[in-house]
């Protein structure tokens, strides 16, 4: 009867032992299907978003700079081209959280984050000035054209405007038009109006300025 | 008397003869059905991490528009995947991974600047491999060597 | 008597028990190592760099990271700036610590955290940029 007890332990010690391999073996398996196809995602992921905000993007204006104009026109096959390694899975490149484009719909995948720079023009700013009290505006820097309004008032001859010493508008015959410029976005520029001391009318510049936003550039790619 | 000597013995006889059998049984069934398929997804993993890594070390090696450095580097290479050595070349901007086991071999985009005009080389996995960047501003070309 | 028999195999079992819990535990911790964040963190101080080497000084127009390395004067002036733009640039969940060869602007590091970084060589010497989950 011992021995029987015995041989009784052993199999419930026997059966024991393989719940714990069964236990052991979906673990050990859980572990590998969990690491399925990672390193891909991440490289396409890391990849993608290096190219997008690379110096020689054609979304940027210079490493990390985006232009938010040529990001807005961006489209799947544009990204394909600009970042051919995402090619089999989903992809998904957000600003601040806000999709600009997307293939399919990345669930899960690899999350990129960049921190980058969005340049854009902001609303239109209006500048009247009357030219007998002030004969110049400043523009700021990042602008790279301005329209510019002209009445001359009576006994007045605008013949021309400067803008940094540069002439820009010129007309013998007296200048009452309206016109756009171009100005040097490196610089603030001072638009002068070449004026008597006499001088009456009314000059408006219209620009938009250069607005810049802090923005996290998201990369998630799902294979 | 001696029937109750031998009993005991006999007991343990059997129980050592059962455990052993069990052990047999569990390996066998273990090394049949589940150590193989680990075994090869374990390999599928390091060759996909091997190709992720290695593109990853090619694009980085590529300098920014503004230096003109050629640029030198070594990669470290798993020596084997699976005990088999195998071969990392470049195809089409492609980076391939021969490995004579057709599931542990693969293929990734390289993303390059478009300065980059060719890409080309390949390197064996149990020799000393670097990626040399030459060429002017322009037209730059990648080596494996 | 048979009490002790009895004992002896259930510890036996339960150091299989164990023995095997053990080796799978092994497989769980050994066979999917957590990717590393130090890629990801050290494009981020590449990104901290670069757009302080993009940027002017506010109000001026030097670059800011040279202004930074140039001297104490100017890294002094600079510093509640830098702080404030960098934490601007960075998502939220992540810290930096700036290193100018006239002092340091950002958050104390942590000693065992992942830290991604980044050297940059100026004309009057480097501007590490270090940061972190955290």
């Amino acid at each position: 009867m011992r021995g029987q007890t015995n041989l009784f332990a052993l199999v419930v010690a026997l059966v024991l032992l393989t719940g714990a391999t069964v236990v052991g073996v979906s673990l050990a398996d859980g572990a590998l299907a969990g690491a399925d196809r990672e390193p891909v995602e991440r490289h396409a992921a890391a990849a993608t978003a290096d190219r997008l905000i690379a110096a020689d993007s054609p979304l940027t204006v210079r490493a990390n700079t985006l232009n938010a104009s040529r990001v807005a026109a961006l489209n799947a096959s544009r990204l394909h081209e600009l970042a051919p390694v995402a090619r089999t899975g989903d992809v998904r490149v957000a600003l601040d959280g806000r999709p600009v484009v997307e293939r399919g719909a990345p669930g899960g995948g690899w999350t990129v984050r960049r921190s980058v720079v969005v340049r854009s023009r902001a609303e239109p700013r209006s500048i009247r000035v009357n030219l007998s009290t002030q004969s110049t505006v400043s523009v700021p820097q990042g602008v790279d054209r301005a329209t510019l309004t002209l009445a001359s008032g009576p006994n007045t001859t605008l013949r021309s405007v400067r803008a940094n010493d540069r002439v820009v508008l010129h007309d013998d015959g007296g200048l009452d038009t309206t016109a756009t410029v171009h100005l040097d976005r490196y610089e603030p520029t001072t638009l002068r109006v070449d004026a008597g001391a006499n001088a009456t009318g009314r000059l408006v510049v219209t620009y938009r300025p250069q607005r810049v936003d802090d923005r996290i550039l998201t990369v998630t790619v799902d294979a | 008397m001696t029937d109750r000597a031998l009993v005991p013995v006999v007991g343990k006889v059997l129980e050592a003869m059962l455990v052993l059998l069990y052990v047999a049984s569990l390996v066998t069934a273990l090394h049949g059905g589940v150590v193989p398929d680990y075994r090869d997804a374990a390999a599928a993993e390091v060759s996909d991490r091997t190709l992720a890594s290695t593109a990853a070390r090619i694009e980085a090696s590529v300098p920014p528009p503004s230096d003109d450095a050629a640029a030198s580097r070594t990669v470290d290479l798993p020596a084997a995947i699976d005990d088999a050595v195998y071969r990392l070349r470049v195809e089409n901007r492609t980076l391939v991974l021969d490995h004579p086991d057709p599931a542990l071999s693969g293929r990734l985009r390289l993303a390059l600047s478009p300065r980059v005009t060719a890409v080309e080389g390949s390197w064996r996995s149990d020799e000393p491999a670097t990626v040399r960047v030459r060429g002017d501003d322009g037209r730059l070309r990648v080596i494996l060597a | 008597m048979r009490r002790g028999q009895l004992s002896l195999s259930v510890i036996e079992a339960a150091i299989g028990v164990l023995l095997v819990v053990g080796v799978a535990a092994g497989f769980t911790v050994g066979v999917a190592p957590a990717p590393s964040a130090e890629p990801q963190l050290d494009s981020l101080a590449r990104d901290t760099a670069t757009l302080l080497d993009s940027e002017p000084v506010p109000g001026g127009s030097d670059a800011w990271l040279v202004a930074l390395a140039r001297s104490s004067e100017s890294f002094d002036r600079l510093r509640p700036d830098t702080r404030e733009r960098v934490a601007r640039a960075l998502p939220a969940d992540v810290a930096f610590r700036i290193t100018t060869p006239h002092g340091t602007v950002g958050y104390p590091r942590p000693p065992r955290t992942t830290v991604g970084s980044t050297t940059v060589p100026t004309r009057h010497g480097p501007i590490t940029v270090r940061v972190w989950y955290g």
